[in-house]
């Protein structure tokens, strides 16, 4: 029933009308490469250089040294502030992101060991930000206070807290698989998952529509090519490209980030294969639902903000409500990005993996299978 | 440019968009759920991390360390009971995000070593940092001098004191959504004209090139506004965000953004020859940026200093300031000139581009 020819005549217009588009080509080529630059480079929920201003109304020696203390990290970025502001005057008009009060008679309290109080005042316009800048501004002031009482007489700070530093429990930490905790290498396994997905399931949709708008399905329709021929050749091709797309951004995350799979190559493009019959369908499933590129499109990209949202890959579906997680779980790209994350990063084997196999699988069948059974080369 | 031609063109726009119910559906539905989804799913903060115990002192201070642990809403803690279990194996089998090993020291008296070890699985090295900040704030809470005593700190939140994700999501879903439908959605419809060869009908029909791109923006412009009030009313109805500035500076604003987004995305159609790339460029060029380097989800000052530099040509990083600005500081509109100012600046260097690229010739 299926023609080889046929299709290996298909596939030559399809590679054609691909290869002579150079817009086209550099998109699926250069966008790989620009957006693994710019989403490893910018992505990272790391906080530094946050403004701070210090509203210091002690002027003493002390109120100098707690300041010099956080100009020495690169968290805080110190901007000046007039002795006429207040903490909502510098946060309104966006000097500042955090402020610190230090209040009269700031120095002589911590001399006198009075219970001196400090301020900090943070915009949680940013609420992340604000979070993780408190944390660092207490942590700086406790390391100025337990150097200032050291300084004074190291057995104050025992008799005060009425613990020793040394005596009590210490936690020591070691972080796996990535001990110098760089971001790029969990994001750069999400951009693989996620150029996949934008190339095998937009491209595949907006290129069977465009035959639909331009008419040219007609020409399809008389030609004794049949549905599965059309599908198969409309097909390869992006799923070819997704595979080169792949190599290539794995090839530049090493060049430029350092980041090598660890795991087993073979299986992880074994598992692509798997995740692109589930993009892929859907893909046959969006152009058959839409009548223009336009419609393809935004249904294309509609679908794709859901899977990103909710796919793990700026925010870990762990944290989210149960109600969430459960759809999370109906995801294929959630799955696929679990499977990519391990083979990259950990170096997972194909066992501690095989219940995403299934579940890629079973997405896989079912939506290929679904969609091409919806297919109707007609018009 | 002709008052009566730029109708007549937008006319036809106009019933282009609303005689094509499917995008249409999408474009309203997609900012509801997606306000919707960020509003309740997006958490920074980590709870429920998987923690493993392996407790080698059987004490009752032991115990009572690993319940403190349990107490919290960031651990479910779970108690190995087999020794043979590697943290290895509990990473790769994702069964636990950290190990904590309890020494058989641990009980011992105060003054020997009872060092607990941690190891974290730091695949997400922000996660990671996280699981080791809360494992630290319990030891020290338990068992560190508390020098509160020594030093009384007080944190005060100003504008969202808690910390509700809506303040942050609702300004930067609109710059996202505003950019999306003014950038792509113009890029693509004049590209589609080159595609389907109707702008050869265009060429010879008398209107002027300032006439066809004025006609094609405004109905988009009308699309963007209305999308931007939908999520603007269900932020604020659903989500409590504030609206605390004045409602004429945020049109006045909105308005200039939009108009530089419309602008990228003419330059974007002048280039792009089919709808695919238009689509695909569009995509690279507006919402990307917009998403990553706005300032949106990650913070500008923490990125490289080259990708700092490309913001200031991403006009959603003033769009942001300036609806955050409104919104949630109450700034005025003189405050927020230094921005509205650099967006004008882009629309207009935009716009010189796309007007001199856009011909009203065949190749």
């Amino acid at each position: 029933m299926i023609s080889f020819s046929a299709i290996v005549s298909f596939l030559r217009k399809e590679f054609l009308q691909i290869l002579r588009s150079r817009e086209m080509l550099v998109m699926i080529f250069v966008f790989p490469i620009v957006e693994l630059l710019f989403l490893g480079f910018a992505v990272s929920n790391e906080v530094r250089h946050v403004r701070l201003a210090f509203l210091d109304y002690d002027r003493s020696a002390e109120s100098r040294e707690l300041v010099s203390a956080f100009s020495s990290t690169d968290r805080f970025d110190i901007v000046p502030a007039e002795i006429s502001d207040t903490p909502y005057t510098i946060l309104q008009s966006w000097r500042a992101q955090a402020v610190v009060v230090i209040p009269a008679h700031f120095g002589r309290d911590l001399n006198r060991l009075d219970g001196p109080a400090l301020q900090i005042v943070l915009d949680g316009v940013d609420g992340n930000t604000a979070t993780i800048s408190s944390a660092y501004c207490s942590g700086i002031i406790q390391s100025f206070i337990r150097k200032e009482l050291k300084s004074r007489d190291p057995r104050l700070l025992a008799m005060l807290t009425g613990q020793t530093l040394t005596g009590g429990v210490d936690l020591r930490h070691r972080m796996w698989f990535n001990p110098d905790l760089r971001s790029s290498l969990f994001i750069i396994p999400g951009i693989v998952a996620v150029l996949v997905t934008i190339t095998s399931m937009l491209l595949s949709a907006m290129s069977l529509v465009r035959e639909k708008e331009i008419g040219t399905l007609e020409q399809l329709m008389v030609t004794p090519v049949s549905k599965i021929e059309l599908l198969i050749g409309k097909l390869v091709p992006f799923w070819l490209i997704s595979f080169v797309q792949m190599a290539i951004s794995l090839v530049f995350a090493f060049l430029i980030f350092g980041v090598r799979p660890t795991g087993n190559i073979p299986a992880l493009f074994l598992f692509s294969n798997v995740y692109l019959f589930t993009t892929l369908g859907l893909g046959i499933f969006i152009s058959t639902w839409s009548s223009s590129q336009q419609q393809a499109m935004f249904f294309a990209w509609f679908c794709m903000v859901f899977m990103l949202l909710l796919g793990g890959m700026f925010i870990p579906v762990a944290n989210m409500p149960a109600a969430i997680r459960a759809i999370a779980a109906i995801n294929p790209m959630n799955h696929f990005m679990v499977v990519v994350r391990e083979l990259v990063i950990k170096g997972a084997g194909f066992h501690e993996l095989h219940n995403e196999f299934l579940i890629l699988l079973a997405f896989g069948t079912v939506c290929l299978g679904g969609s091409v059974i919806a297919f109707r080369k007609r018009v | 440019m002709n008052l009566k031609r730029v109708n007549g063109i937008a006319l036809k726009e106009y019933n282009h968009i609303i005689r094509d119910p499917r995008t249409l559906l999408i474009l309203i539905l997609m900012p509801i759920l997606q306000l919707t989804i960020f509003g309740y799913a997006m958490r920074f903060e980590i709870r429920h991390v998987k923690l493993a115990v392996r407790d080698y002192s059987h004490s009752p201070a032991s115990q009572d360390l690993i319940r403190k642990f349990g107490a919290t809403e960031y651990f479910t803690v779970q108690v190995l009971n087999s020794y043979s279990v590697t943290p290895q194996m509990l990473f790769n089998t994702r069964q636990a995000h950290a190990v904590l090993t309890i020494p058989p020291s641990f009980a011992a008296e105060k003054g020997t070593d009872r060092s607990l070890q941690l190891l974290i699985d730091a695949s997400d090295a922000n996660a990671a940092q996280l699981v080791l900040t809360y494992c630290q704030e319990i030891i020290a809470s338990e068992y560190g001098p508390d020098l509160r005593r020594v030093l009384d700190v007080r944190p005060k939140l100003l504008y969202n004191p808690d910390l509700k994700s809506a303040y942050f999501f609702v300004p930067g879903l609109i710059a996202t959504i505003l950019v999306m439908i003014c950038a792509l959605l113009t890029s693509i419809s004049i590209a589609r004209e080159k595609e389907l060869g109707t702008l050869e009908q265009l060429l010879v029909s008398p209107v002027t090139v300032s006439d066809i791109l004025a006609g094609k923006i405004a109905p988009y412009v009308v699309l963007a506004l209305v999308d931007a009030f939908l999520i603007l009313g269900i932020g604020m109805l659903l989500f409590r965000v504030p609206f605390l500035g004045s409602f004429a500076a945020f049109l006045f604003y909105t308005l200039i953004y939009v108009v530089a987004a419309l602008c990228l995305g003419l330059m974007v159609s002048t280039i792009a020859k089919t709808q695919q790339v238009a689509m695909m460029m569009a995509l690279g060029m507006t919402l990307l940026p917009t998403l990553m380097l706005s300032g949106f989800i990650f913070p500008i000052r923490s990125m490289p200093w080259i990708l700092q530099q490309v913001t200031y040509i991403v006009p959603a990083r003033y769009f942001l300031l300036i609806i955050r600005g409104i919104m949630i500081k109450g700034n005025t509109t003189l405050e927020l000139w230094h921005s509205g100012a650099a967006l004008a600046a882009i629309s207009c260097v935009a716009l010189l581009v796309a007007a001199r690229r856009f011909k009203l010739k065949l190749q």
